[in-house]
């Protein structure tokens, strides 16, 4: 119920043109109940020949009510659409709020893509609950009321069955349909995870697979879940096409009860004959309001699934301490970062990525990460841009503890070249501008020449304005890089973070690059986290990390002469290929 | 209209339901005139002859059986429509899987695996809704209008000629919305997933700007984009609209039309009451199952988009051996000699079916029994493609490759697999266990066998340590393997299957002397009496081997065994030199 009532809030702020659809919908179905309610009339009374005067009335109303039934229909269209599109809109952003405030601490549990694809098609799913669920509940609701008092004023005993009949097909039937359907639909969900599993596992592996003999019998394994998946909608459907036997079976069930209760009613002359063509008639076409109803019964469940993700994922609570923001960075100030002991393990997981780890960059030092893959690097990004965030004490800016202040504002004055460059589907300033959002475009153009880009400026249809393609996927890896790159000279933070920012850049640009961010950012902080050895010659300090703790750290010349692991992988990186 | 060829084929093979449900679509649409005809009567009995509940009951009975009756035809039309659906996903689920296995692995490493998984299930399942409603309405569409018309005409000529001419209009309406508002529909549609590929994006993008410190601001961007679509949209489809106005028009007016005409030829006493009201009956049910059609075609039409996937996919040229092979008789393997591993390339040329170029040009090489062989060249020399070659997941377009002396191409495939093992670049872990990881290897294997390879590959020790030890989990929601130790975990696979031909495929990325150290030994271990392909990256590798090939654009450039490798003056030296320099 809550959740019920937690969906009927975000119409909120259309309910003009909610009540309205609503309003037309009725109108549209009352109009047809009308026309054949209406013809019965014109055809019964001519039986009787009277003047054409007396039927004038009569036609009229046959041939409006004819005329206003599609008319009706399609302002109702354009109006639910409207609607639609705006509960789309609400959707949208409600859950980009959420995830905005959990990404990406509280997201863990979740693995990732698995949450996107499930936030999309739950989205695809609330945005249909009005028009499948709302209007056709509160249109029946209208013509239900509408119908039951017209045949309750011919008797009191043909209202009753109209009621019943509408209510054992509007109520009583979605009610079946969804209370047997429910363990099916739920047993067809599980079946496609897991054969959805199976069969991405097949896949993905299909070499390991054929190598070692086992790809027949996935198949087959796979063939027989397919059989039993598809057994499984079959039974669906058929629950389906009893549903229409028995929506049919009501509906002409009710019309004959009528029928047969108003021989007598004629009989007995509590009702004019006239009137019994159209009372049948009347109650037959009722039932057009109903019928939504019972595809809105197997919608209903699905509906409210999705609803209740969308409130569990809003009462989750936040872990990053939000800001109790009592210190505040301001822009162009000196800046010391200290990190001791920190000490970090990602929820659920057996081991620490980062263990007693400590470094101390101050202005003008530039300070390298080195280790290979998986070595904790990238999370201690995450740690400073409080992304995720790090044990009370352990990180230290500028003399106060680093969760003292707000993650917004920690995030406007850092400078950062991620691992992973996210691009939006966009034009290239777009995605450039995401730097300094009030950059201009000459700043633009010039962030992207240093950063390398000229080639791709030249390659792009429109350069600057030219779309990048969806998720960017115009660019190649290494322009992606230069972007990011960019984007960092656009920012002119107070300390510049950069995660393997030359990966996918051949030596020369990669040393061109370093040579550009170094300039931009001469006389601030700079960590450079890389598993590469290329350009470090540069550096003040060197800290290696390994599974997590530091293994050496030094001057580039003290850990060649100190013959450890840097020195070791020196000699390794001469790779032939 | 909407079928296409695959389809038909398809519907061919679920003729007996499919007809089962046309039949019983046209016994239902028999029995709805019936009952108009019945009801008709009974008014005509009680309010024109001043009829009592006597007169009429027996007939009233009768419409009711008839009603019920009605109901079971139209459960069997649904119901014949859903085991013919059911019938046709099965199939085109496998035919789908089975496509994808001929087409092998060369081809899947090149997609999507989540994409090709949702073309079969979920885009198969996005044809239920055309079997199960958008066929049997046809069928009840096709049906029931004609035998209307059956009825009609002999009774009130005029009435028939008024059903007849509107009725067909309703088909073209249908397919003006199908063509020319389907085309705006279409470009809307494409707007609206760009917004949902936008959404999507910028979901995925979050943490990025959460680093830019520009995600609070992005919700407007969703907002303004939303909008803005909304718009454009609204404006499409206040035209898109009026072709099912246009519909619904003629249907209702069709009515009224009818109603009028008859109720006036009705009062001049030029026809009876009883068949006036049996007109007046019908009229809505010719148009019904027309305009139902219209509806559920819109929820059959996902099915039709789907359905063009999987065409494509299933059109996709193969080049597995297994297609290809299949007609030919297979000789069974005899036992090898670990040592009788000779494997020779005789002139082999390969190219995959949608490149322009040969992956491999007219190349010859020996591998020689019992030693490592190393294969070294630029990425795209054509180095993956003799590995795939030696698996057979694809046979040489020319040339031959020999064991022994008996040609690869004439041995059954998964026989000559189990002669081999294959340690990939980044292999394959499947959700699970460790040891589950193991058993993909040996399925039988007692514990001990188990922990024996972990030993073998210097995992135990980690994997002891662990929570759960052999059981703990691997990937997301457990312990996640550096690339060194997924390599090993591979490598215990090798141990255990214990093949005379080792093929592996050296990572490039990651440096840690440690672990690489390990890597060598490890690799020393499993490549003894054996016959070792590897295609190198690294120097230690590849002063190692007994038998070094470079390949350069799809050509042996050089073969060479062991040797001096600073006096040798060639190609290879000439690499070996340039990258000395970074």
């Amino acid at each position: 119920m809550k959740v019920l009532f937690h969906l009927l809030s975000w119409l909120r702020p259309f309910w003009k043109e909610a009540v309205l659809s609503v309003l037309l919908g009725t109108a549209a179905i009352a109009s047809g109940i009308g026309l054949m309610g209406t013809s019965a009339y014109l055809i019964s009374a001519a039986a009787l020949h009277p003047g054409i005067e007396t039927l004038q009335v009569a036609i009229v109303g046959v041939r409006f009510l004819g005329l206003s039934r599609g008319v009706w229909r399609y302002l109702e269209r354009l109006v639910t659409h409207s609607v639609n599109f705006r509960l789309l809109t609400e959707l949208r952003i409600q859950y980009y709020s959420i995830l905005e405030e959990m990404a990406p601490a509280r997201l863990t549990g979740y693995s990732g893509g698995e949450l996107l694809n499930r936030v999309i098609a739950d989205v695809e799913v609330l945005e249909n609950f009005y028009v499948r669920l709302i209007a056709p509940t509160v249109v029946a609701g209208l013509v239900t009321t509408g119908v039951v008092w017209f045949t309750g004023a011919f008797s009191p005993w043909l209202g009753m069955i109209i009621t019943c009949g509408l209510l054992l097909s509007g109520v009583g039937l979605p009610a079946l349909l969804y209370l047997s359907g429910r363990p099916v639909g739920i047993s067809i969900a599980s079946m496609r995870e897991t054969t959805s599993r199976r069969l991405v596992e097949t896949i993905q592996g299909l070499g390991e697979w054929m190598a070692y003999g086992k790809h027949e019998e996935r198949k087959l394994e796979l063939f027989s879940q397919f059989h039993a998946y598809d057994r499984q909608q079959e039974k669906r459907a058929s629950i389906l096409a009893t549903g229409s036997a028995l929506s049919l079976l009501f509906q002409y069930g009710t019309a004959w009860l009528v029928l047969r209760s108003s021989v007598d009613l004629v009989r007995s002359s509590q009702i004019d004959g006239v009137f019994m063509a159209v009372l049948y008639l009347v109650a037959l076409t009722a039932f057009e309001a109903i019928q939504p109803l019972q595809q809105g019964a197997a919608f209903l469940g699905e509906a409210l699934a999705s609803a209740r993700r969308l409130l569990s994922l809003m009462e989750k609570k936040p872990r990053v301490r939000l800001p109790g923001a009592s210190a505040i960075l301001s822009a162009g100030s000196d800046w010391a970062l200290h990190v001791s002991g920190l000490t970090f393990t990602y929820p659920g997981e057996f081991t620490p990525v980062l263990s007693e780890v400590s470094l101390e960059l101050i202005p003008g030092k530039r300070l390298a990460l080195l280790g290979p893959n998986g070595s904790g690097k990238s999370t201690l990004v995450q740690l400073l841009l409080r992304l995720w965030d790090p044990p009370a004490g352990t990180i230290w800016l500028n003399g106060r503890d680093l969760l003292d202040y707000s993650p917004e504002n920690i995030r406007q004055r850092f400078a950062v070249i991620p691992q992973r460059i996210t691009l939006f589907s966009g034009s290239l300033a777009e995605n450039l501008r995401l730097g300094r959002a009030n950059a201009s475009d000459r700043e633009i153009e010039k962030a992207a020449l240093d950063a390398g880009l000229e080639d791709l400026l030249r390659r792009l249809p429109g350069g600057l304005q030219g779309w990048v393609g969806a998720q960017g996927d115009q660019l190649s890896e290494g322009e992606r890089r230069r972007v990011a790159v960019a984007r960092a000279l656009l920012k002119a933070g107070d300390i510049l973070l950069m995660d393997e920012p030359t990966s996918n850049l051949d030596n020369k640009s990669a040393r061109s690059v370093i040579r550009t961010l170094f300039g931009a950012y001469a006389g601030k902080p700079i960590l450079w986290i890389t598993h590469d050895l290329i350009g470090l010659e540069e550096m003040d300090e060197i800290l290696v990390l390994r599974e997590g703790r530091i293994l050496e750290r030094g001057s580039p010349a003290e850990l060649v002469r100190a013959g450890g692991w840097y020195q070791q992988a020196l000699l390794l990186q001469k790779r032939v290929f | 209209m909407y079928l296409d060829r695959n389809l038909l084929r398809l519907l061919r093979k679920v003729l007996l339901p499919i007809g089962m449900s046309i039949l019983a679509g046209i016994a239902a649409g028999i029995f709805l005139i019936i009952q108009a005809k019945l009801v008709s009567q009974v008014v005509m009995q009680v309010f024109v002859h001043g009829g009592g509940r006597n007169e009429v009951l027996p007939t009233l009975w009768i419409i009711l059986g008839v009603i019920v009756i009605r109901s079971g035809w139209i459960f069997a039309n649904e119901r014949f429509s859903a085991s013919a659906a059911r019938q046709v996903k099965t199939i085109l689920r496998e035919q789908i899987l089975a496509k994808l296995i001929r087409l092998g692995p060369l081809y899947t490493r090149r997609h999507e695996a989540g994409e090709l998984s949702a073309v079969l299930l979920q885009g198969v399942d996005t044809l239920d809704a055309y079997f199960s409603q958008f066929i049997p309405q046809a069928i009840l569409a096709a049906t029931v209008p004609l035998a209307v018309l059956l009825f009609v005409f002999p009774v009130d000529w005029l009435s028939g000629i008024i059903l007849t001419v509107t009725g067909p209009l309703i088909p073209f309406f249908m397919y003006l919305i199908g063509s020319s508002a389907e085309r705006l529909t279409r470009r809307q549609f494409n707007a609206l997933r760009q917004l949902s590929a936008f959404f999507l994006d910028t979901l995925q993008g979050l943490q990025a700007l959460k680093e830019l410190g520009q995600s609070r601001g992005f919700v407007e961007s969703v907002r303004e984009k939303s909008e803005h679509y909304r718009q454009t949209t609204m404006s499409v489809l206040r035209l898109t609209f009026l072709s099912a106005l246009a519909l619904e028009l003629l249907a209702t007016l069709s009515t009224a039309i009818i109603a009028v005409q008859v109720g006036l030829r009705l009062l001049y006493a030029k026809m009876d009451f009883e068949v006036a009201l049996f007109l007046l009956l019908i009229a809505p049910e010719f148009y019904q199952p027309l305009r139902m059609l219209g509806m559920r075609f819109h929820a059959a039409i996902g099915g039709i988009s789907a359905l063009k996937r999987m065409d494509d996919l299933l059109a996709e040229p193969e080049w597995s051996v297994l297609s290809s092979n299949s007609s030919q008789r297979l000789e069974s393997l005899p036992r090898f000699d670990p040592r009788a591993m000779r494997i020779e390339f005789r002139e082999v040329t390969f190219r995959y079916p949608d490149r322009a170029e040969d992956a491999l040009q007219r190349v010859s090489f020996t591998i020689l029994p019992g030693v490592m062989t190393t294969l070294i060249g630029e990425s795209g020399a054509g180095k993956s493609t003799i590995l795939a070659l030696l698996l057979r997941f694809v046979d040489p377009n020319e040339g031959e490759i020999l064991v022994g002396n008996r040609a690869l191409n004439t041995l059954e495939p998964e026989a000559w697999r189990k002669w081999v093992t294959w340690v990939p670049q980044r292999p394959y872990l499947i959700r699970g266990s460790i040891l589950d990881n193991l058993r993909i290897a040996i399925n039988d294997g007692r514990t001990e066998t188990y922990f024996d390879a972990l030993e073998k590959v210097k995992l135990i020790e980690w994997v002891e340590a662990l929570p759960e030890g052999i059981h703990t989990p691997v990937g997301e929601r457990g312990v996640r393997l550096s690339g060194g130790q997924a390599q090993r975990l591979a490598l215990a696979r090798a141990f255990l299957r214990n093949s005379p031909l080792l093929l592996m495929d050296e990572p490039t990325v990651y440096l840690d002397p440690p672990e690489e150290a390990i890597l060598d030994e490890v690799v020393r271990d499993l490549s003894k009496q054996r016959t070792t392909l590897v295609i190198a990256h690294r120097m230690q590798t590849i002063q190692r081997a007994e038998h070094i090939i470079v390949l350069s654009d799809g050509k042996v450039i050089e073969t060479r065994s062991r040797g001096d490798l600073i006096g040798w003056n060639g190609r290879f030296t000439g690499l070996w030199g340039a990258n000395q320099e970074k």
